[in-house]
C-alpha cells in the first residue's frame, strides 16, 4: 500500500513539476525588463540590446523557446545561464553544496532547540520556567525571519564582537572558517524552525504525561528520566515529526532570505540573483530544484504520519 | 544523545572563541566591500560596465588612458601628454613607455587603436559609443609605438576629458570578450590567473605595475554584501577593510567609530527631478519656475543627505566648480512660486505624480522632502514608489515627473547627456535649438575663457527654462579601518583607484 501511495505521488510530482516549470516561464515573460537591459545596463542602446538579444535567441517567440529548453531538460542538459554564458551544472554544484550543508547544521541545531525547551516546559508544568520559555517562544514565533537575522547579526557582531559579520565562503575556506560562518545563519533558520515544533511538543508532552502508561511506568519506580525519555516522548513526538517535514519546506525559501542577509554564497541567493537578471534558464532549474525540495518534503511528513501511526497503516490489513 | 550534542557544541564555541584573533586575518590580502554582488553576471570586459561589482573588479584588472580628478580636469595616466590642432580636430597622444600588460608584452598605441575601435564596435553593445562618436574608427593611426594620432569628425576640444569615460580602459590589441572571461590581460595594479565568477574577486599584485612602489599589497579581494547591516558590522568588527559607496545612513554610523575613517568626495553625484516640459502642467515655464522656487536647498542636503553633499542651482554643474553660472544658492520663495503659479492659471495650487524608488537610496528622502517643502505653495504632491529592479527600465525615461540621479561629470558631458535635443536619455523632454547651439559653439571653441562663458550662458539658460530641479549633490562616501590608507573617493563613482591602498 506504501508502494502504490509513493508511486502515486512520484506521478503528482512530475506533473505538478511540469506546470511549475510553465508557469514561471510565463512568469518572467510578463516581469518588465529582460536579460539584455540588465546585463548591458540602462545607458545601453536599443540597437545594442537586440543584438544581444539575437545573441541569445531571445528573439524567438516564447513559446517556441519554452518547449526548446523543456526537450533539452527531458534530455538531461540542463542548459546555461544567458548572463554569464555558464554551464548551468557547474553553477548548480557548489551552491547546492553549500545551501545543503546550511540546511543540515540548521536542522542538526533545531532538533535541540526543538527538544530542550518542550521537555523542560513539560516538566515544570505551570511554574515559572514554563511561563518563562512560553513567552520567549511566543516572542520568537512572532519575528520574522528577516528580522530575526539582522538582530542575531547585530548582538554576535556589534554589541558582541564573537562572530564575522558575513558568511562569504569561498572554495579556499578551512574548517574552522566554516564553522564560524554558519553559526548566525543556521542558528537563524533553527530558531525559525523550532519554536512552532516547540510549542507542539510541548502541549502534547504534557497530555501524554498524563496517560495511563506514563502513570504505569512511573508506580514501577522507573527514575523521571527513563518515563520521559523512553515512555513519553516517542508518543508526543508524532504529530511534531509531521510540523518537522512541514519545516524542511521552509528551508527551501526561508534559506533565501538567510543567505542574502550573511551573504552566504548558496542556492538562494543563486535563484534570487537569476530573477533579478531574468535569466529564464537559470530561474527555471533554480525555481524547479526547489519545487522538488518542496514536493519531497511533503511526502516524507505524510509517510512519517502513515508509518508511525498504526492504525493508518492497518486500515487496509 | 543531548549531552554528546552539547558538549561538541561547547568545545566547538570555544575553539572559535580562542582563535578570535583570526577574524583580523594573517594573510595580507585587503578587503574590499561595495554594496552589491551578482552570482552570474560578472563582467571583465570594460564595455560591459554597469553595475558596482564590475566596476570594482574592472578598475582593479584595467586602465585608461586619462582620469579625471575631482574638478574633472584630466590627469595622464596610461597617456602621458596629448595636444591638439588649432583646429581641435587632430589629437597626438603620447603614451606611457615602460608599461606592460599582465602577460608581459609592452603596452604599445596598437592596443590603443584596438581598444577604441572595440568601443565603436555596434555590435559590441558598448555605452560609449554614442558620448565617443564623433571618433571615426578609419581615423585612429598608431604613428608608432607610443604615439597615437586621432582625427575627429567634428573639433573636439575635450577629446581628453571623453576618453576617460569608463569604457575606454584599455585591453590588449586583438583580445575577444570570450578571451577576456577567460584570462583578462590588463595593466592595472592587480592581475588574475583565470577568471572564474565566484562570491568573491581575489587578484595578486601585478608585479610589472608601473607605478613605482605599487601597489603596496600582494593581494586584493573584493566582495559585495547587500546588506547594509551586515556591511557596516563587517568593517567595524574588522573583517573588512574598505567599503565604498556608502549611503549617507551608513556613514551616520561610522563616523563616531574611533577606529573607521570615513572619507567623502568634494563633490558628487546629480540628484535631479525631472519634469516632461513638453506635457501639462509642466509645460508652463511660470509653473517649472515655481516648482524649482520652493525647495530649499540647504535643508535637502543636511536632511535628505545627511549633511554629506552640497546645495545645487538646477543645472548639473556644481555651484563650487569655476564653470558655474552662479556660485550663490538659491533661495526658496514660496510667495514667489504662489504667484507665478497664479499667473500660470493654478490659483489654488497643483496636484502631480511624482515617481521614485529606493534603487538609489538617496532619491527617496530628496523626493520626501521636496513633497513637504512644495506643500506649502499649494503643490500636492503625490508620490508613487515604484520597485527598485524595473525602475530604470519601465520608470525612468517613461514618466512625466521622476526623480533620478547622475555621476559627476565634467561640465560639457554634464550638459550633454540629459539636454540635448538628441541626447539618449532625454529626461526633460528638453529640445531647444538655441541650447544646442550654444553648447557645439562651445564644444568647437578653443579659447579656455571663451568656453567656459558661453558653458555659463548655457547653464543659465537651462536652470532658469528648463525641466530639470537639482536640489543637491550627493558626495561619494567611503570608509575605511584607521590602520588603512591611500584610497579617496571620487566625485564620479567610476573614477575607482586601488593602488595605492594599503593597511598596515
Amino acid at each position: 500500500m506504501i508502494l502504490r501511495l509513493v508511486g502515486l505521488r512520484f506521478v503528482t510530482a512530475a506533473l505538478t513539476l511540469l506546470c511549475v516549470s510553465a508557469i514561471v516561464f510565463a512568469a518572467v515573460e510578463i516581469l518588465p525588463g529582460d536579460v539584455a537591459s540588465n546585463v548591458l545596463g540602462q545607458f545601453s542602446s536599443e540597437t545594442a540590446r537586440a543584438a544581444l538579444r539575437e545573441q541569445l535567441h531571445l528573439d524567438q517567440p516564447a513559446l517556441q523557446r519554452y518547449f526548446l529548453w523543456l526537450g533539452n531538460v527531458l534530455q538531461g542538459d540542463l542548459g546555461i545561464a544567458l548572463s554569464s554564458r555558464r554551464s548551468i551544472a557547474d553553477i548548480l554544484w557548489p551552491r547546492i553544496t553549500n545551501t545543503l550543508i546550511l540546511s543540515g547544521v540548521a536542522v542538526l541545531l533545531y532538533i535541540p532547540l526543538a527538544l530542550l525547551p518542550a521537555v523542560a516546559q513539560a516538566l515544570n508544568r505551570n511554574r515559572p520556567l514554563d511561563h518563562a520559555l512560553s513567552a520567549v517562544t511566543l516572542v520568537l514565533a512572532s519575528i520574522p525571519d528577516f528580522l530575526l537575522a539582522l538582530l542575531l547579526l547585530i548582538l554576535f557582531v556589534v554589541v558582541l564582537p564573537l562572530l564575522p559579520a558575513v558568511s562569504i565562503v569561498t572554495p579556499s575556506t578551512d574548517f574552522l572558517g566554516w564553522f564560524k560562518a554558519l553559526i548566525l545563519p543556521a542558528t537563524t533558520l533553527a530558531i525559525v524552525m523550532a519554536v512552532y515544533a516547540a510549542r507542539m511538543l510541548r502541549d502534547n508532552l504534557i497530555e501524554v504525561l498524563e496517560a495511563p502508561h506514563v502513570l504505569m511506568a512511573r508506580l514501577r519506580g522507573f527514575p523521571e528520566w527513563r518515563v520521559m525519555w523512553i515512555h513519553a516522548l516517542p508518543n508526543a513526538i508524532v504529530p511534531t515529526l509531521n510540523v518537522t517535514a512541514l519545516n524542511f519546506t521552509y528551508l527551501a525559501g526561508g534559506v533565501v532570505i538567510v543567505e542574502k542577509v550573511f551573504g552566504f554564497p548558496g542556492f538562494g541567493s543563486l535563484m534570487i540573483d537569476a530573477i533579478r537578471f531574468r535569466d529564464v534558464p537559470l530561474v527555471e532549474i533554480t525555481v524547479l530544484i526547489a519545487s522538488c525540495v518542496y514536493i519531497f518534503a511533503n511526502l516524507l511528513a505524510d509517510l512519517a504520519a502513515i508509518l508511525l501511526n498504526p492504525k493508518l497503516r492497518q486500515a487496509r490489513a | 544523545m543531548k549531552k554528546l550534542r552539547a558538549s561538541a557544541l561547547i568545545t566547538g564555541m570555544v575553539a572559535a572563541l580562542s582563535s578570535m584573533p583570526a577574524l583580523a586575518q594573517s594573510e595580507k590580502c585587503l578587503r574590499v566591500v561595495g554594496t552589491d554582488w551578482a552570482s552570474e553576471q560578472q563582467s571583465v570586459d570594460p564595455l560591459i560596465n554597469n553595475h558596482v561589482a564590475d566596476l570594482m573588479r574592472l578598475t582593479t584588472i584595467y586602465e585608461k588612458l586619462v582620469e579625471l580628478d575631482n574638478g574633472y580636469q584630466p590627469i595622464p595616466v596610461l597617456a602621458e601628454s596629448w595636444e591638439s590642432d588649432a583646429g581641435g580636430s587632430v589629437w597626438t597622444f603620447r603614451l606611457r613607455k615602460g608599461v606592460k600588460w599582465h602577460d608581459g608584452r609592452d603596452f604599445t598605441a596598437k592596443d590603443v587603436v584596438w581598444t577604441l575601435k572595440r568601443v565603436l564596435d555596434p555590435k559590441l553593445e558598448s555605452g560609449a559609443a554614442a558620448t565617443l562618436s564623433m571618433l571615426d574608427p578609419e581615423k585612429l593611426e598608431a604613428v608608432d609605438d607610443h604615439t597615437i594620432r586621432i582625427t575627429t569628425k567634428s573639433p573636439t576640444v575635450e577629446l581628453p576629458i571623453l576618453l576617460s569615460s569608463k569604457y575606454t580602459a584599455m585591453v590588449p590589441d586583438g583580445m575577444s570578450r570570450e578571451m577576456m572571461q577567460k584570462k583578462p590581460v590588463g595593466t592595472g595594479p592587480y592581475m588574475v590567473d583565470e577568471f572564474v565568477p565566484g562570491p568573491k574577486f581575489l587578484a595578486k599584485r601585478n608585479p610589472n605595475y608601473w607605478k613605482p612602489g605599487m601597489p603596496k599589497a600582494s593581494c586584493i579581494e573584493l566582495s559585495g554584501i547587500t546588506e547594509s547591516v551586515a556591511r557596516v558590522a563587517a568593517l567595524q568588527s574588522g573583517q573588512v577593510d574598505l567599503l565604498i559607496f556608502l549611503e549617507p545612513s551608513a556613514t551616520a554610523t561610522l563616523r563616531n567609530d574611533p577606529n573607521i575613517k570615513v572619507m567623502n568626495s568634494p563633490g558628487g553625484s546629480v540628484m535631479t527631478l525631472s519634469m516632461w516640459v513638453d506635457t501639462p502642467p509642466f509645460d508652463k515655464p511660470q509653473v517649472r519656475q515655481a516648482m524649482k522656487l520652493v525647495v530649499d536647498r540647504q535643508k535637502m542636503v543636511e536632511a535628505a543627505l545627511l549633511g554629506i553633499g552640497s546645495p545645487g542651482n538646477d543645472n548639473p554643474v556644481p555651484p563650487n566648480s569655476p564653470d558655474a553660472y552662479r556660485t550663490d544658492i538659491v533661495p526658496r520663495d514660496v510667495e514667489k512660486a504662489k504667484q507665478l503659479l497664479k499667473e500660470a492659471g493654478h490659483p489654488d495650487g497643483l496636484s502631480v505624480d511624482l515617481y521614485t524608488s529606493d534603487s538609489i537610496s538617496t532619491m527617496v528622502p530628496i523626493a520626501q522632502l521636496y513633497q513637504q517643502m512644495a506643500a506649502d505653495a499649494g503643490i500636492k504632491v503625490n508620490i508613487i514608489m515604484s520597485p527598485a529592479d524595473s525602475y530604470w527600465n519601465e520608470i525612468w525615461l517613461k514618466r512625466p515627473f521622476i526623480t533620478s540621479t547622475w555621476g559627476g561629470r565634467p561640465t560639457a558631458e554634464a550638459l550633454s547627456i540629459a539636454y540635448l535635443s538628441k541626447a539618449q536619455f532625454p529626461e526633460t523632454h528638453w529640445y531647444r535649438t538655441d541650447y544646442d547651439e550654444l553648447i557645439a559653439k562651445a564644444n568647437g571653441t578653443v579659447d579656455a575663457a571663451e568656453r567656459r562663458k558661453i558653458f555659463q550662458q548655457a547653464q543659465k539658460l537651462l536652470a532658469e527654462e528648463g525641466g530639470v530641479i537639482v536640489p543637491a549633490f550627493a558626495s561619494v562616501s567611503a570608509a575605511m579601518r584607521k590602520t588603512c590608507s591611500g584610497y579617496e573617493p571620487n566625485n564620479n563613482v567610476n573614477n575607482n583607484d586601488f593602488s595605492g591602498f594599503h593597511c598596515d
